[in-house]
């Protein structure tokens, strides 16, 4: 999530999107809501009401700097995580 | 700022939604944002509200819990309320029953007014009557002083009928139970400070939500 907000600021409907093209399935309101709030009460991301092109307004969330920080350490470990991860699967059996 | 839209199709979902926050003891202005996102986040996706977001009860338990700064066990609930908002509604019960008993004692003392057993299970019976109350009648109005001052004035009867009713279980000196009275629905009503629901779209320029 904090991913896609850092990809530029963006709105709920869309970052829902976002993460159903990268293959995260359908992501409901009740479920995405809660996670920006989180993220917004951790003070990683911020938001703003504007103009939608449908009915009300789209509330548009945008990274703060602590939470570019975040999705940086974040990366990092996921990195270190996926490479170790690979390294057991494709060199493990040899090491027995 | 503004109240909401009346007009949105799914009304009484967004009515359960702001009594299930309400109990929560969630501040308007946040009930107003998360309003304005089911709202926007429907119209942007066609569904229902209930269809994207789950049973408001449900719904408002997510909300309370990313409100929090450091997510802890969620405390004791009863009906969806706040033991904060429990021991309001007691206070003010057990107030408007002092008050009432106190001052018809003061005004006939001869009559020898005082707390019957019907009285006392009212006290004890209260707090569960404006849980049931709030969480059944209440859906109708999402206005938290409507509901509030509706309940308080339901309470006043009932507790002026169970004190003129009842035999007297011990008596209450006026001078005791009118001041202690008067201290308990203070302590009570102190949530009937305007709190309203604001709709953050309703602005005509935008503005940071933080």
């Amino acid at each position: 999530m904090l991913s896609v907000v850092g990809e530029g600021e963006t709105y709920g409907y869309a970052i829902a999107q976002r993460l159903g093209r990268v293959g995260f399935g359908e992501i409901k309101g009740g479920t995405l809501y809660p996670i920006l709030m989180r993220l917004e009460t951790d003070g990683l991301i911020d938001s703003r009401w504007g103009e939608g092109s449908k009915g009300p307004g789209r509330k548009f969330y945008r990274l703060t700097d602590a939470g570019a920080a975040e999705l940086a350490r974040r990366r990092e470990q996921w990195h270190a995580f996926t490479k170790l991860t690979e390294n057991l699967l494709n060199h493990g059996s040899r090491d027995d | 700022m503004t109240e909401p839209d009346r007009s949105y199709p799914d009304r009484s979902y967004m009515d359960e939604l702001t009594i299930a926050l309400r109990a929560r003891d969630v501040p308007g202005a946040r009930i107003g944002e998360v309003l304005a996102e089911v709202r926007a986040h429907t119209a942007e996706s066609g569904e229902s509200a209930r269809g994207a977001f789950g049973p408001p009860q449900a719904y408002a338990d997510a909300v309370v819990a990313a409100m929090q700064a450091h997510p802890r066990e969620r405390p004791l609930l009863l009906g969806g309320l706040t033991p904060r908002l429990v021991a309001r509604a007691a206070a003010t019960l057990v107030g408007v029953l002092l008050l009432t008993g106190g001052g018809l004692d003061m005004l006939s003392p001869e009559a020898a007014f005082g707390i019957g057993w019907a009285a006392l299970g009212l006290v004890l019976a209260g707090p569960l009557l404006v849980v049931v109350w709030i969480n059944q009648v209440g859906r109708a109005s999402g206005h938290a002083r409507r509901r509030w001052l509706t309940s308080g004035a339901l309470a006043w009867l009932v507790a002026l009928t169970a004190v003129a009713l009842d035999k007297p279980l011990w008596h209450i000196p006026w001078a005791v139970a009118i001041p202690v009275g008067i201290m308990l629905l203070v302590l009570g009503l102190r949530g009937l400070r305007p709190d309203p629901v604001a709709d953050p779209t309703a602005g005509s320029q935008p503005r940071r939500a933080r």
